[in-house]
């Protein structure tokens, strides 16, 4: 109950600031943890399917699926953020995620454990995630957010799916 | 002039004279199709409609047709539905000759000149097409019955009557009509004989049956309508009936006075007309009303319509049957199982078929890029006479296929590029023979296939670019610096640069066409490339490369471990079975077989892409499939060789990144995705080990 | 804003279900299995409901059955989501009174084009 009434005063506090727009962020599971990515890029969330190895690619490109007739290359998020790898069960999704690079637009999908649900959140709730140690590569993280109890971390697409290859 | 009528009449013969005149000063404003803005296009397409307007108001039929198509048109193009060409604008230049004749009709009792109308009405209407779907002809059928409906498509009538129950599923019979109303134009008629008296009425039940006829241009099949109604096949009673079209079997291709263009040519252009008419006069006019079941013979000859997702789905389904057919085609080893010889011979058979059938079903979606090319000769001749060149078109490779969106989008750019080289590229008759070439300048296109490309050459024999004068331009137009220190090559370049235009003065020809830096941007839009390669006095050849992503592939299928690859038909030599004993080993690496009395080299594909394969089987396996890239061959070592089919050919590059050794992926019938594998670069490999 | 109920043991099928129609603007609401579905449906007037067929504590089946029967579901549409083998299945679905089917695994935008058909 105590998050909660930390959110209504946090409500107080902003409300000279009521016209700022709250973003939504899909968060899901992984490896035990809250993460969230900008629902805006997130085309569609399927069910995990089996994909078509690329050679030469960094262990974390599963693969290559089709997408009504697109190839897209898929990317188990578990080992794109350095975590360990665990085998894909009913729970497990892949979100199909717009990714905006400089060489253009892309569409990536990610594997994650579980999808959790819908958060909102806005650049004040979302802390600086330089005060968090969180063993992931800071580059890919646009902050933290407080979601009731636990912590969610926000991902950035466009970096986290920046693909080095 | 008492009749007031005859007075609005006169006012009407001012404005439209004025209308006419504001179309073709903005049509000559124009310089640039792709410049055009859309203010322009608004005001020509206010001019044609305020004619249609005034023209039907007055009962001027020829012209309120004539304008009526006209309008169509420049609706599509302001709406965006249909992109301004230089086909377009030479279309509408005509529309102008056959406006003032059919104005000069009504107001002097001019002769309408017919043949010239409809040949401009039809290319007007050939604009039209290809791009639109039913939609046009449903826009245009209240007012102008005349305009040529699409080719006949499906008709059926269909009888549904649902259970009395069927409510109670959730399911309402109107949706399942609505849905059917999704395939084409249907009417409904509604039996209700069935509905009991009211006392007796159970308001959750249906009585009635339905009779819906169905008419399509596209075919419908039974099995279509079968899936329209699949959720209640057993809570509802059928019937489907097709029926035959009246009109199919009463319109035989009328006679046709004029000479039969052949089917791959374009309508003619407008330089043509006089030609047309003067070649005219002996045969008798074609009366206004056979006209448009002329232009509608021809046309369903050309082509029918079909959309490109029944295309595609049809590619699907034929790649499961290739799976199946060759499943099946185990059975059809005589060795093993000798008890089946007839068997065999029809599954030989069966192969043979469902290829021929996957390959003409693939060929759907590609055409002859000769679609393309095949109107050059023409344009060539006239602008050569317009110029007093002397100039021939060489065509090669017409028969290589392209994938119809890319035929659409090269369209323009060759236009600008074959007339550049007309128009400043070939010098005239006493120039060449100054120079001692033959009097004759060629313009030269080519197509072919190369590894993963499309390539396409236009090349002249003429003077070659001017390096000077292009430096010089460029550095008036600001595009280079003044003190800046370029090759020859980087010179010739600039002339793809935004903003930059080669020819001195704008002549006629080249005026109207669009810059080099669009047609850059036009290609790269396809994701291709563009070069140039000139040499003072001996020609410019321009080279397009386009990528395979449209492109379909003759390709094997074959396994390595678990994974499935293909290689280009193109690059396989033959498929050989060797004993573990025919393969050179040093140390512990296999290294070359003998193969047609020499050595060469084995390349391990499974350690190359890092495949999990146990290797011993493989070599115990001894299939190998010898390629050869740039005259070297090699033997790759596959677990299984599979069926060869064709497949359209997906860049990896579009969301993920250019992959070693790949020129590509696909989607097989299973709608997995396969890589294709890039020969040329792993032979190189080879050697480079 | 139409309501629709999408009930499914799999949290990550809801999620899926869930996300693509709440961005089509449809108003859903989740249940675990057949036993909460029904809960919520009693509670609440849905405009379509979309069931799995195999799930724990009550399966699709005697879900949809049980949920035809009350009287403001007697005319709801009801889809399956089904395997592609699941032909008896669909067959005892539609014995039960179930609308019609969506074959798993399927791709969203032919769930929203037939979750649009059915409420048009």
């Amino acid at each position: 109950m105590t998050a909660i009434e930390a959110t209504d005063v946090k409500e107080l506090e902003d409300l000279d600031e009521q016209d700022v727009p709250k973003a939504e962020w899909l968060s899901f599971k992984l490896a035990g943890l809250d993460y969230a990515v900008d629902i805006l890029r997130v085309q569609e969330i399927r069910v995990w399917q089996a994909s078509t190895r690329i050679p030469y690619s960094p262990a974390y490109v599963n693969g290559l699926i089709n997408l009504r007739g697109a190839i897209v290359p898929i990317v188990d998020l578990r080992l794109r953020l350095g975590l360990d790898y665990r085998d894909y069960d009913a729970e497990t999704v892949t979100l199909i995620m717009d990714v905006v690079l400089n060489e253009g637009n892309k569409t990536i999908g990610i594997v994650v454990d579980a999808i959790s649900e819908v958060i909102q959140t806005d650049t004040d709730n979302a802390q600086l995630s330089a005060d968090f140690d969180l063993t992931i590569d800071q580059a890919y993280v646009s902050g933290i957010a407080d979601d009731g109890e636990k912590m969610v971390i926000l991902l950035n697409v466009d970096t986290l799916l920046d693909l080095d290859i | 002039m008492s009749d007031p009528l005859e007075r609005f009449r006169a006012v009407f013969f001012d404005e439209s004279a004025e209308a006419i005149d504001a179309i073709e000063r903005n049509l000559l404003d124009v310089d640039d199709a792709s410049t055009m803005d859309a203010e322009t296009i608004n005001d020509i397409f206010r001019s044609a409609h305020s004619l249609k307007g005034g023209s039907a108001t007055f009962g001027m039929g020829s012209l309120t047709e004539f304008t009526h198509v006209m309008e169509t048109l420049l609706d599509k193009v302001r709406s965006g539905q249909l992109r301004i060409s230089q086909e377009i604008l030479d279309c509408l230049f005509s529309s102008l000759d056959v406006l003032r004749n059919l104005v000069a009709h009504y107001q002097f009792d001019d002769a309408i000149n017919q043949a010239g109308m409809q040949r401009v009405k039809t290319e007007l209407e050939h604009l039209l097409a290809p791009p639109s779907s039913g939609q046009m002809v449903a826009a245009n059928s209240p007012e102008t019955s005349d305009v040529p409906a699409g080719p006949a498509g499906s008709e059926w009538l269909i009888e549904f009557a649902p259970d009395p129950g069927i409510m109670m599923t959730g399911n309402d019979p109107l949706r399942y009509i609505d849905e059917l109303a999704e395939l084409g134009d249907i009417s409904v008629t509604c039996k209700t004989s069935a509905i009991p008296d009211f006392e007796q009425l159970d308001p959750t039940h249906i009585y009635c049956l339905w009779q819906i006829s169905l008419k399509s241009e596209n075919s419908v099949s039974e099995e279509d309508l079968k899936d329209v109604f699949m959720w209640i096949e057993d809570e509802a009673e059928f019937q489907f009936t097709p029926i035959n079209n009246p009109e199919d079997v009463a319109s035989p291709a009328p006679v046709i006075p004029e000479p039969v263009i052949p089917p791959s040519e374009e309508p003619s252009p407008p330089v043509s007309a006089t030609e047309q008419e003067l070649a005219q006069p002996e045969n008798p006019q074609p009366q206004d009303a056979s006209v448009p079941v002329k232009s509608k013979a021809k046309r369903a000859a050309q082509s029918i319509r079909v959309d490109l997702e029944k295309i595609d789905s049809l590619i699907n389904l034929l790649g499961e049957l290739v799976i199946t057919q060759s499943m099946l085609s185990i059975y059809g080893d005589e060795e093993k199982y000798p008890q089946f010889e007839r068997l065999s011979e029809g599954l030989s058979q069966l192969e043979r078929h469902t290829r021929d059938l996957q390959e003409g079903v693939m060929r759907i979606r590609m055409l002859p890029i000769d679609f393309c090319f095949s109107r050059f000769p023409r344009m060539v001749r006239d602008l050569s006479k317009q110029l007093d060149k002397s100039i021939a078109v060489q065509i090669i490779g017409e028969n290589t296929e392209v994938d119809k969106t890319v035929i659409e989008e090269l369209n323009d750019p060759l236009v600008h590029l074959v007339r550049n080289s007309v128009d400043h590229g070939l010098e005239d008759r006493s120039t060449r023979l100054a120079k001692g070439k033959p009097e004759t300048g060629t313009v030269t296109l080519k197509a072919f296939h190369q590894v993963g490309n499309i390539i396409i050459e236009i090349a002249d024999d003429g003077a070659g670019l001017n390096t000077e004068r292009i430096k010089a331009k460029a550095i008036e137009k600001g595009v280079i610096k003044a003190n800046a220190n370029l090759t020859e090559q980087a010179i010739h370049e600039l002339i793809f640069a935004p903003g930059f235009s080669t020819a001195e003065a704008v002549t006629d020809l080249s005026g109207r066409g669009v810059g080099m830096d669009v047609v850059k941007r036009n290609i790269r839009a396809l994701g291709g490339t563009i070069d140039v390669r000139s040499i003072a006095d001996e020609g410019t050849t321009f080279t397009i490369r386009l990528p395979l992503t449209l492109a379909i592939l003759d390709g094997q299928l074959l396994k390595v471990g678990q994974e499935t690859y293909i290689i280009p038909m193109l690059s396989i030599i033959e498929s050989i079975q060797l004993k573990p004993e025919d393969i050179n080993k040093v140390g512990n690496r296999d290294v070359s077989f003998k193969w047609r009395g020499n050595f060469i080299p084995i390349l391990n594909l499974a350690a190359l892409f890092g495949c999990q394969v146990d290797h011993q089987q493989l070599v115990e396996t001894g299939l190998v499939v010898v390629v050869e890239s740039d005259g070297k061959q090699c033997g790759i070592l596959v677990s299984e060789l599979n069926n060869h089919q064709q497949v359209v050919v997906k860049s990896l590059e579009a969301n993920y990144a250019k992959v070693q050794g790949l020129s590509g992926a696909t989607i097989l019938g299973d709608g997995s995705v396969a890589l294709i594998i890039d020969v040329g670069a792993i032979i190189s490999r080879v050697r480079m080990h | 804003m139409k309501k629709i109920l999408t009930v499914d043991d799999s949290a990550s099928m809801r999620a899926m279900v869930a996300f693509t129609l709440k961005a089509q603007g449809f108003d859903v609401t989740e249940a675990v299995n057949g036993q909460e579905g029904l809960d919520k449906a009693m509670g609440d007037n849905f405009d379509l409901v979309i069931s799995d067929v195999n799930m724990p504590i009550m399966d699709g089946i005697q879900f949809i059955s049980a949920l035809r029967k009350a009287d403001n579901y007697r005319f709801t549409p009801i889809l399956m989501l089904t395997t592609e083998s699941g032909l008896e299945k669909k067959q005892e679905g539609k014995a039960a009174g179930a609308t019609g089917w969506i074959v798993k695994p399927f791709d969203p935008q032919k769930l929203v084009a037939v979750v649009n058909k059915v409420l048009k």
